[in-house]
């Protein structure tokens, strides 16, 4: 295998006109380097859009188990009225892959709605943090967001990072933001081992019913292929 | 950006540094130590809005002005500004402790209350390593320098400043009220800005018990700088609770770090009222350094008119087994901003760690904001760790419930609105504080709730 | 009493009451029923004033007045009173602050002077026994923490305290085991008086074997499509709401 890096610097922008939908998918399984962080992908990537038209609605998801370092934050700028923006993700670094990415989420239009659902996962020396902004600016009457972050930890190496940033400048608004992060849970695993399961099959199980509410939002055959990337992604990460 | 823009932080620097150089500062340890501490504030100045600690808090009017320590005043008591029988009281003035104000000696049996100069005068050696043992600009220190600048620009002009002692096994019951009072001669009032650097140092032994309180008044006139430095280091299973009661008058400026050393069991409580100042931060930065430490914080900002009140908080988890939770709320009127920033850090190896942070805000018009930043930073992996904040209005179901029982609108608005600060005040363990504050918190919101309608 | 006059309301854009009429008079006991969704909520909350219901056509006169034209606190301080189907849970705001601020604020529109402490503590304390409410009650905050059971006989003791003119009752059997709903029931036997009205709003008939109606209304599809006296509820117990709906498309 390669031990230098490349990189990958792609620009998406999108735009949705009035009553518009764009529904954006990715997964991404960019070459992480080696199981001692030598070589591998340099992710950089913007994504942003905006809804410009009235009830336009964008949403992101993302499946980002692969490259070494991914930097990448899809974002939507709110401008019409009811517009909505969502964005998705399941991020794994495993071994000592870096995944840096999160949301922003811009509401200028009138009863403009964001959700913003993250799971992390961090497994060996791997580093994940979520980095989003919610910014409510005050033309933005009645606007409303949710955003559930969750992040769960397998080894005693790896970490897990939460920076949220809440900007409300209206009245009316309604920002509500949740987070936990947690270890991969002991009595979960034993529950199916004792029922016959193997610990990898149980851990992606767990794993997979972690990341229920994002792949969810896939179309059926990518989010069959997301269940077996994570499974190959954390390979060996438990044992 | 203009070229006098550019200069301005330059010359706020040669301000101080002209400013140390007129006070003689002595060439022994401590002078050495106040010499090291404005070396680093001139090194690094003013933080600005790109340092992320303070992205949401612009010190621009802090650094245009030309503080000057104030002198030392004479005053009679001011019952009106402070809390009676909120226990064994301690005064300040301009920075400067004033005895005849004060609780009288004897001290109560186990503790010792002396000045900084006091305390430096019995015992400089003691002092010295005591303060370069807590510098945590040195090298060596791993906790947060979020508010160093502030750090060192009181180590460099604190003149003045109190002790407390508390030694292993009290359990002290009667609270310690320090109240920090400013008071400027009517000479002095035009004669620019004055600062005061007071140093606050509390050192409970093992298993020992105190409550402090803090309190922060004013005088309307005068355009002041607190720039306060509060230490607590917590010996082995000590218990220790600190209410912090910032009502500084509307032109100044109030500038607080609160250093926490918590060792194994030892267990750390605080209420935070920020109500008062033009522009407030209280930079609360604890380091859970043994298994068993806890540290419980909570506390309301509520800014109002053109008011901008910044909490930062920042919990190490230096230890395995430690534990923290944080509730913080915020009620935003007028045109007035609120900042809440909690970071909560899990060190490497740090396992079996229990981490609870929310803050909920409330913003009451349209002109005022509120920011909210709580982080988690996670370096190991048994941990349970969870973080919720909102920022919302007063709930509508809620306020139809009481218009429908007969209820005004505005005055079920103002109930709501003291209700949402009532879960913070009812924590509050001292009697006479807690109604003390009630009543401030409900004149407040009365009228705050009376904007609306 | 209250008239009620082809009665028009829209939420969120969508039809609710669709034509309504009724007509309450003073002792008189009426129960609204009919299917999830046929409106019955609806025409409580309207009654009593919340925000998010438009009124696209029709009057509510209540004592010579237009009902619709106050606000909520103005129909309450002139003897509206509506019982929810789900009380809020107010943290940090008591129970009995609450109730004194609201019999104030009523007695204070009547003309008359405001309770003293003393007294308002003796009235709570004999209501409280009616209701068979625990002595802790008084230092809770307004439906924190209580269980369904306790939330609804919160909502009797406000009634008997407050001493509405018409008393609006929203799904006030929904939750309750047979032993709360007796309780409730007493409670709301106990308030009846010639110079007062209630209006229940329920599911099932269940409640009405507690509270005997004068007359039984139902709705359905935004409008009451039949109306009759107690025997009315027991029919609809044994044949359902189908055969209402069938009935009222055939006619």
């Amino acid at each position: 295998m390669r031990d230098e890096n490349q990189l990958h610097a792609a620009v998406v922008e999108l735009v949705a006109l009035e009553n518009a939908q764009i529904k954006y998918s990715t997964v991404q399984n960019w070459y992480p380097g080696d199981e001692n962080g030598r070589g591998g992908i340099y992710n950089f990537v913007t994504k942003r859009g905006e809804c410009r038209g009235a009830n336009s609605r964008i949403s992101w998801t993302q499946v980002e188990t692969g490259s070494a370092i991914t930097w990448k934050y899809p974002s939507c700028i709110l401008t019409g009225d009811n517009s909505v923006g969502e964005f998705y993700s399941v991020a794994v670094a495993n071994n000592y892959q870096q995944a840096d990415t999160g949301t922003k989420m811009i509401h200028i239009g009138r009863n403009t709605r964001s959700t913003i659902v993250s799971k992390g996962i961090s497994a060996g020396h791997g580093q994940n943090s979520y980095r989003g902004l919610v910014k409510i600016l005050p033309s933005a009457v009645d606007a409303r967001n949710y955003t559930q972050c969750d992040s769960l930890l397998m080894g005693a190496q790896c970490g897990a990072h939460t920076f949220p940033y809440m900007e409300v400048r209206t009245p009316t608004a309604i920002v509500e933001h949740e987070a936990t992060t947690s270890k991969i849970g002991d009595d979960q695993l034993f529950y199916c081992l004792s029922r016959g399961i193997s610990s990898e099959d149980a851990v992606n199980m767990i794993v997979n019913g972690f990341c229920k509410a994002v792949f969810k939002e896939l179309p059926m055959e990518f989010a069959v292929e997301a269940q077996n990337l994570l499974a190959v992604s954390l390979e060996g990460s438990v044992g | 950006m203009s070229l006098s823009a550019i200069n301005q932080p330059a010359a706020a620097l040669d301000h101080y540094r002209a400013l140390f150089a007129s006070r003689n500062v002595p060439d022994d340890a401590l002078g050495k130590l106040r010499r090291a501490s404005l070396e680093r504030f001139l090194a690094g100045g003013f933080p600005t809005q790109r340092d992320e600690a303070w992205k949401y808090t612009s010190l621009r009017r802090v650094e245009s002005r030309r503080f000057a320590p104030a002198d030392a005043m004479p005053i009679g008591a001011d019952e009106s500004q402070w809390i009676a029988d909120a226990g064994h009281r301690l005064v300040l003035v301009n920075g400067r402790y004033m005895p005849t104000l004060s609780t009288p000696a004897p001290q109560p049996p186990g503790v010792t209350i002396l000045t900084l100069a006091q305390w430096a005068s019995h015992s400089p050696t003691q002092v010295a390593d005591f303060l370069a043992r807590h510098d945590h600009a040195a090298p060596h220190a791993t906790p947060p320098t979020a508010n160093g600048a502030f750090e060192h620009l009181n180590g460099a002009f604190s003149d003045d400043g109190v002790v407390i002692d508390i030694a292993p096994n009290v359990q002290f019951e009667q609270p310690i009220y320090l109240v920090h009072q400013w008071c400027m001669p009517a000479s002095a009032r035009s004669a620019g800005s004055h600062m005061a650097n007071p140093r606050i140092i509390v050192r409970a032994g093992a298993h020992s018990e105190c409550s402090i309180i803090t309190h922060w008044v004013g005088d309307e006139t005068a355009e002041s700088l607190t720039n306060a430095w509060l230490t607590f280091d917590l010996g082995v299973g000590a218990r220790v609770s600190h209410l912090n009661l910032q009502e500084e008058p509307s032109r100044s400026f109030h500038i607080e770090t609160t250093r926490l050393q918590l060792a194994t069991n030892a267990h750390f409580g605080k209420h935070d009222f920020a109500l008062g100042s033009a522009l407030g931060r209280s930079g609360t930065l604890v380091t859970l350094g043994g298994p068993g430490a806890n540290v419980s914080l909570n506390g309301l900002f509520a800014p109002t008119g053109t008011q901008h009140l910044d909490t930062y908080v920042h919990i190490d988890h230096a230890a395995a087994h430690t534990t923290s939770q944080q509730d913080f709320r915020g009620i935003a009127a007028g045109r007035g901003r609120g900042i809440f920033n909690g970071k909560v850090v899990v060190q490497p190896g740090a396992q079996k760690i229990d981490a609870r942070q929310s803050n909920r805000n409330l913003l009451l018009s349209n002109t005022a904001e509120i920011d909210s930043r709580p982080e988690l930073e996670i370096y190991a992996h048994d941990v349970k760790c969870s973080h919720g904040a909102t920022t919302g209005q007063l709930d509508p179901v809620s306020l139809f419930y009481l218009r429908s029982r007969g209820l005004g609108e505005s005055e079920a608005r103002a109930l709501l609105i003291r209700a949402f600060a009532q879960s913070m005040l009812s924590t509050v363990q001292v009697g006479a504080v807690r109604e003390w504050l009630e009543a401030r918190v409900q004149r407040r919101f009365d009228l705050s709730a009376g904007e609306h309608s | 009493m209250l008239s009620i006059r082809n009665l028009k309301v829209t939420v969120a854009g969508k039809q609710v009451l669709n034509g309504l009429n009724l007509d309450v008079k003073a002792g008189e006991v009426h129960a609204i029923m009919g299917p999830n969704g046929s409106g019955k909520s609806t025409l409580a909350q309207v009654l009593a004033g919340r925000d998010g219901y438009e009124v696209t056509a029709g009057t509510v006169t209540y004592q010579d007045r237009d009902l619709l034209a106050l606000a909520p606190e103005e129909r309450a301080r002139e003897g509206v009173f509506l019982a929810f189907q789900y009380p809020v849970e107010i943290p940090g705001v008591n129970n009995v602050y609450l109730l004194k601020a609201g019999l104030n604020a009523i007695r204070k529109h009547r003309g008359e002077a405001e309770v003293d402490a003393f007294e308002f503590l003796t009235l709570v304390r004999e209501k409280m026994q009616l209701m068979q409410m625990n002595e802790s009650f008084l230092n809770r905050a307004v439906n924190e923490g209580f269980s369904g059971g306790e939330k609804k006989r919160n909502e009797i003791l406000q009634m008997a305290i407050l001493e509405p003119t018409l008393a609006l009752l929203d799904e006030t059997d929904s939750g309750l085991d047979i032993d709360a709903l007796r309780v409730v029931s007493n409670g709301v036997n106990s308030l009846r008086r010639a110079d007062r009205a209630i209006v229940m709003v329920t599911h099932y008939q269940r409640l009405l074997d507690y509270i005997q109606p004068d007359h039984v209304h139902v709705l359905t599809g935004g409008r009451i499509v039949m109306s009759g006296d107690k025997s009315l509820a027991l029919e609809l117990e044994k044949r359902g709401y189908d055969w209402v709906k069938e009935d009222s498309a055939a006619a």
